[in-house]
């Protein structure tokens, strides 16, 4: 058969790859020895091949490796948190009910706490680098990108409690009250999402559209507004591509609401 | 110490285990960073992200694979999202099947050595799908397979991904190598 026809590009691919199996192979040499066609097609392809092999291979730098080693070790000391500061005034406490909303796929922890709060306990080393897994808010959302946490500006640290008790009482609410149709093929509870934010683990409850992902903070912020301002700590689920229902989320991320300067910090503590 | 067994150690407690692994294996993903990102401080990122995701993940490698596979695996998906979040959609479609017959006549030939930095740029403008098939297989020289299993594709796609990925480069490195732009 082959030797009769012309090669389609994908199993000249396969020619030059050594990926045809025996019998194939034979047959397409045979066929290629005698078709500028498809000989043209394959040189031309054996070429390209040849120019990505003769690519010098990137290097990291020893500062990237040891920049990656300390982001792991990091990650490996147990109690690191991930707290917001704010400059201003907030009433003490926890105002769960009124502060916590569930969209589609988005645990939303509301937490308004007092300025005056003690850092949490042990926290040695405070850390202002956004992590990778930050994203800039869509376009004419009323998120927006915090501002850089100055040097010397007072902070206030919402502890892994705090988080803890937000994302608890997330939890209940949304065993309890929510309903929203088409949500509920996805529906999945996670509760390693903050396995590595001490006193948070096993409390995150989330649930999750694939489909809707992408839209999900924009969905997300009037819910949960209020005509409050808080803090708004929005762990966004993820899902790896390409998307399968099979697929575990792996990213957390934290999105702030506008109006205040804020940031998010990695604290570690030790 | 084999990849599976430190990884082993690792979940046994042993903290150094995982530094290990990440020594042996970060120019590795650090070097398909930089080609699916195309920018060195997005690569940089990309592979922290890697090895902090790993490490959230590794109690769920099921050795179904070489660890390599898994881990190129990891890294493919990482850098997937974070290029769809820089704004750039890898259009993953059905189109697979319905690709032209390539255009022998559109391909010509270039030397290597001298159209370095234009294959660079040709590769980073490469559609996303295309791209991680092209870098895993003709740079990073993993097989059909491997690739398949990597990027949870059927062989087919791959190799469909591949041939249509070479070719979109050759006309893009004749139009560079001659001056034009290639067409968005």
């Amino acid at each position: 058969m082959m030797s009769m026809e012309h090669l389609t590009p994908d199993d000249l691919a396969a020619f030059l790859d050594g990926e045809l199996p025996d019998d194939a192979r034979a047959s397409a040499a045979s066929h290629i020895a005698g078709c500028d066609s498809c000989g043209a097609e394959l040189s031309g392809q054996s070429a390209v091949k040849d120019a990505l092999r003769a690519l010098p291979r990137p290097v990291p730098t020893e500062a990237d490796r040891a920049s990656w080693m300390a982001a792991v070790s990091s990650a490996l000391t147990p109690g690191r948190v991930v707290l917001l500061r704010h400059k201003k005034t907030w009433a003490a406490g926890l105002s769960a009910a009124a502060a916590l909303a569930l969209v589609a796929g988005v645990g939303i922890a509301v937490v308004r706490r007092s300025p005056t709060s003690a850092p949490a306990a042990g926290v040695s080393t405070v850390h202002t680098t956004r992590t990778s897994a930050f994203v800039a808010p869509p376009p004419g959302s009323i998120l927006e990108e915090c501002p850089p946490v100055a040097a010397g500006e007072p902070l206030i640290l919402i502890t892994a409690e705090d988080i803890a008790q937000a994302m608890s009482t997330l939890r209940d609410t949304c065993a309890t009250a929510f309903t929203r149709e088409g949500v509920g093929r996805y529906r999945r509870i996670y509760s390693d999402q903050l396995s590595a934010v001490q006193g948070a683990d096993a409390c995150l409850v989330s649930l999750y559209d694939q489909t809707d992902a992408p839209l999900l903070p924009v969905y997300a912020a009037p819910a949960l507004y209020q005509n409050e301002p808080a803090f708004v700590v929005v762990f966004l689920t993820t899902f790896t591509s390409p998307a399968s229902a099979s697929d575990r989320l792996d990213e957390r991320q934290a999105w702030v609401l506008r109006r205040e300067s804020c940031g998010i910090l990695n604290v570690v503590t030790g | 110490m084999t990849d599976d067994e430190l990884v082993e150690a690792h979940l046994g407690g042993d903290r150094d285990a995982f530094n290990e692994l990440m020594s042996r294996h970060c120019d590795r993903v650090y070097a398909l960073a930089c080609r699916m990102m195309g920018q060195r401080e997005d690569a940089k990122d990309a592979t922290q992200e890697v090895f902090l995701q790993l490490l959230r993940k590794l109690d769920r490698y099921e050795r179904r694979a070489a660890f390599k596979t898994w881990l190129y695996r990891v890294a493919s998906n990482v850098c997937y999202d974070m290029l769809r979040r820089r704004g750039r959609q890898p259009a993953l479609s059905s189109t697979d099947d319905d690709l032209p017959f390539v255009d022998a006549a559109a391909v010509e030939h270039f030397s290597a050595a001298e159209a370095r930095p234009d294959v660079e740029k040709a590769l980073a403008r490469l559609p996303d799908e295309f791209r991680i098939v092209v870098v895993l297989h003709d740079v990073e020289q993993l097989r059909y397979s491997d690739i398949a299993e990597i990027l949870d594709v059927p062989i087919g796609t791959v190799k469909s991904r591949l041939s249509r990925g070479r070719h979109e480069l050759a006309v893009a490195l004749r139009n560079l190598l001659t001056g034009e732009e290639r067409p968005k």
